[in-house]
């Protein structure tokens, strides 16, 4: 059996009302995830639903749900070509989504 | 001797936890929070979400250890409801977590995120200066 490493393990309280978890494994390599990789950055509402979603499973690749919490099925394809790159569209959409509530 | 074990509220800014985790990826080093540590942007922020009332719900869950949010809402004497959107703040957090119970009623169980007795608050240290000779 492979052992799991974390790569990345944060969470991050942007204000009051938001959370940004970010979380990287290292995962054998599968159909599921051909890179051994498995990410997952989340932006967390205090009411207890994500707002902003980003993982990486196949058949999708990197992708962004973008319509949560209500509608999960709604996936944004991000071409990208590493978590890297995910994860700096991810925080700046974390940026558009608390700069807009402020407004 | 009987150990405190404690929760760490630590503050940074946004655009430094930003570069930190962007640096740990590109140089393939693991960032990891450290463990028993909540991280907020900043005082304030932590100020506004952590209120007496969610302080209160948190002595209690150490304390009285709840079955459920209902019983906790009676040990806090407050609304059901409004203990419950507090519950799920908390949870969303990162302070404590909510189980099921495993009854017929698919109640929740409020559990510390892991068992501290203590929050310690890691004010930041701030320097700022005024160039005076630049300004003449």
């Amino acid at each position: 059996m492979s052992a799991t490493k974390v790569i990345l393990n944060e969470t991050f309280a942007i204000n009051h009302k938001y959370r940004v978890v970010l979380y990287i494994v290292k995962v054998p390599v599968s159909e599921k995830f051909p890179e051994g990789k498995k990410a997952r950055f989340v932006l967390l509402h205090v009411d207890g639903y994500p707002r902003l979603l980003v993982d990486n499973h196949e058949p999708f690749g990197f992708h962004m749900h973008t319509q949560l919490p209500d509608d999960h099925g709604v996936r944004l394809e991000l071409l990208v070509i590493d978590h890297d790159e995910a994860l700096n569209i991810f925080l700046r959409e974390v940026e558009r989504i608390i700069a807009n509530e402020d407004h | 001797m009987k150990t405190i074990k404690t929760l760490n509220i630590r503050f940074e800014v946004w655009t430094d936890f930003k570069n930190r985790v962007r640096l740990a990826l590109k140089e393939g080093k693991s960032s990891n929070v450290q463990k028993g540590t909540l991280v907020f942007s900043s005082v304030t922020e932590y100020q506004k979400f952590m209120s007496e009332q969610k302080l209160a719900i948190l002595a209690a869950i150490i304390n009285k250890k709840p079955a459920s949010i209902y019983q906790l809402a009676q040990f806090v004497e407050r609304d059901f409801a409004n203990v419950q959107r507090d519950c799920i703040a908390l949870e969303a957090m990162g302070f404590i977590e909510l189980k099921d119970s495993g009854d017929t009623k698919k109640s929740k169980t409020p559990k510390l995120a892991f068992n501290y007795t203590r929050i310690e608050i890691h004010m930041p240290q701030v320097t700022y200066s005024h160039e005076l000779a630049e300004a003449a």
